[in-house]
């Protein structure tokens, strides 16, 4: 989504806003007039200065331009999917990867992204792109820097 | 001396060379691949540099993005495409002398004159900030507020066509940083309730998710292909080499001390030092109309300048503890975790590192030579890696390298978050560095301005009575008024003319 300079003014000042709400029973420090709610409520002050800079800059440059246009990929149901999938994997991963161990999801992981990107035609070479790199990944950071990267349904044992 | 030679054995051990000379392949690695920068390179080393000394960590970083920036070159040459932004300045005229069959000469000049630059460049480091940080040892909580300040205050203002949208990834930033228990009052700020929010966010995850993550969903959703490299294999790239750099070696040092300076100020790097190279280059060329024409003047100066900033850059982070571009920036960040605290007293209480540093530099200067020739013979391959391939596998390596610096997947999803975040605000014309600058530094910002207001009792004027944090205050501030002084300004001279007439 690419928004109008003066669209995304708007949302910072709001922003800004939020901040301050959010400071409103921040503890100030005995004997002084302010406490651990200064620092955010300045930067909360400058995002709203931004903002209003940003508004200003936007109305001026706009010359009758749409408020907010999609981005070309968004268009695209392939490059719209890329875009979901890949967050998609990374939730799985945060979700499953305790559970399910490293090696496992990592590969699934790898396999769907290989799969999508470069078509289904591709998948014996897929299958081995992902095997090698999860295999790397692991002996990389689980045996050289020895990361405890979960083990999971996978039983522990010493390569 | 004896830090000298302390320094040269804690380089010279076959471990550090070892993650040297593995370093500097993966900087030609991701600095010769178009999306994948010097900046990049250095956030992905992060998380393995975390399991290292101090000593074999820096010297990979400095390393890799020695290599980085000049990587970033070929891709330019061979396709048309800057592989860094450092290159971009003058990846036309790098092109267009491909396009005239001088490969070998842009390329070897390329090398050449970014060797040449470096090494300036950690001349330059090597001999003025052991000096600075003399200077910056009396430094109150003061002029480290300005300091800070003035440094995030130049990152915001030169990363961007928009002032006020580098400022408002500046606040991002500092935002960010401010999350967990706060230093002055313990009091937790921004947890929503979550224990592993108590600790404040990381800036290891956080920085993967600004630089790599926001780049693999860039190249996922690219819907222009990338284009096939059309150059046949790569000749000798010295011959007749001499004689251009002989020819310009004015050039050569013009180059290379803008690269210096550049670097130094807090905010502007490398890409920067290399457009303001490229343009001196013109203006003072006894050729201008040939700049564009696949000219190689401007690439003798501008080459040499990138990599100089890279020295320039590190002289504000190791002396004052202020990054002067966002791969300093990470470095920053680095020392933090090994228990550093950058800054004048580094030099003091571990001269050895510093010196390690500047003897790293030197060793990554001098083996860009052979790397960086490998590296053109390999140019045709390496730009042929499939995108579709490179981009799953970083972004495991991401997930991996964000979950070894806690052992959770909370940092996952901080990296996912701010991935998508950061996207959309490069979409809409916003620059991140700022942002890191901001999450980096707004520890230190916040603290040494929570402790100097408790110095003064709340009384502002006090920022303004020691010499030395008066003048960086003036400065800052007449920064932070600049765009409106330009406006009064114009206007005077608007007036003036016809109130004469």
């Amino acid at each position: 989504m690419k928004v109008n300079d003066a669209i995304s003014g708007i949302i910072f000042i709001l922003f800004g806003f939020l901040v301050f709400y959010l400071t409103r029973d921040f503890p100030i420090m005995p004997g002084q007039r302010y406490g651990a709610g200064l620092f955010p409520n300045l930067i909360g002050f400058f995002m709203g200065v931004g903002g209003v800079a940003l508004i200003v800059r936007g109305v001026k440059t706009r010359n009758g331009a749409p408020w907010a246009t999609v981005m070309d990929w968004v268009s695209s149901p392939r490059h719209l999917s890329s875009f979901f999938l890949v967050i998609f994997v990374l939730i799985f991963y945060i979700l499953i990867s305790d559970h399910l161990g490293f090696i496992p999801t990592a590969f699934i992981c790898l396999f769907v992204l290989l799969l999508w990107l470069r078509g289904p035609a591709t998948w014996p070479s897929s299958v081995v792109i992902s095997i090698l790199a999860t295999i790397v990944i692991q002996q990389f950071f689980g045996e050289f820097l020895r990361v405890p990267l979960p083990w999971g349904i996978v039983p522990i044992f010493g390569w | 001396m004896d830090v000298f030679i302390n320094a040269f054995g804690l380089i010279f051990d076959p471990y550090v060379l070892l993650v040297v000379i593995l370093s500097g392949a993966f900087g030609l690695f991701m600095g010769a691949v178009p999306g994948l920068s010097a900046t990049m390179a250095t956030a992905l080393l992060v998380p393995v540099t975390f399991f290292m000394e101090p000593v074999p960590a820096l010297a990979s970083i400095v390393t890799a993005t020695a290599m980085a920036i000049f990587a970033g070159d070929l891709p330019g040459a061979l396709l048309r495409i800057p592989g860094t932004p450092a290159s971009a300045a003058y990846t036309n005229e790098a092109f267009a002398m491909t396009r005239k069959g001088q490969a070998e000469l842009v390329l070897g000049t390329g090398l050449l004159s970014a060797v040449i630059g470096g090494l300036f460049g950690a001349v330059v480091l090597t001999f003025s900030a052991p000096v600075l940080a003399e200077f910056a040892i009396k430094f109150s909580s003061f002029e480290y507020f300005w300091l800070a300040s003035l440094g995030l205050t130049c990152a915001a203002f030169v990363s961007s066509e928009s002032a006020a949208k580098g400022l408002i990834s500046l606040m991002i930033g500092l935002l960010i940083a401010t999350v967990g228990i706060d230093g002055t009052t313990g009091f937790p700020r921004f947890t929503f309730g979550s224990v592993e929010l108590l600790g404040g966010i990381n800036f290891i995850p956080a920085m993967i998710g600004m630089f790599a993550m926001a780049e693999v969903f860039r190249s996922v959703t690219a819907i222009k292909p990338p284009p096939e490299v059309e150059q046949r294999t790569i000749g000798n790239i010295f011959a007749g080499l001499g004689k251009v750099l002989y020819r310009y070696k004015f050039n050569l040092l013009r180059g290379s001390t803008i690269g210096v300076l550049v670097g130094a100020l807090p905010g502007a790097g490398s890409d920067i030092a290399a457009w303001i190279a490229y343009a001196v280059s013109k203006k003072f060329s006894k050729d201008p109309e040939k700049f564009g024409t696949g000219h190689v003047e401007g690439i003798v100066d501008a080459g040499s300048s990138n990599n100089a900033g890279l020295g320039g850059t590190w002289v504000p982070a190791l002396v004052f503890g202020i990054p002067g571009d966002s791969i300093t920036a990470i470095v920053i960040g680095v020392l933090y975790v090994k228990g550093m605290n950058p800054g004048p007293t580094v030099f003091l209480e571990h001269p050895e590192l510093i010196y390690a540093v500047f003897v790293s530099f030197f060793l990554a200067n001098i083996l860009l030579l052979p790397l960086g020739l490998t590296a053109i013979k390999c140019a045709k391959q390496m730009l042929r890696v499939p995108r579709e391939i490179l981009m799953p596998v970083i972004l495991m390596f991401c997930v991996v390298g964000t979950f070894a610096i806690n052992n959770t997947v909370f940092g996952v999803g901080i990296m996912l978050v701010l991935g998508v975040i950061s996207y959309f605000l490069e979409e809409n014309g916003f620059p991140i560095a700022p942002a890191i600058l901001g999450l980096v530094l707004g520890g230190l910002l916040e603290e040494s301005f929570m402790t100097s207001m408790i110095k003064a009792d709340g009384d502002l004027l006090a920022f303004f009575e020691r010499p030395v944090s008066a003048v960086l205050g003036v400065i800052t501030i007449l920064i932070w008024l600049s765009p409106q002084l330009a406006k009064v300004w114009r206007k005077i001279r608007r007036a003036t003319p016809l109130g004469g007439r």
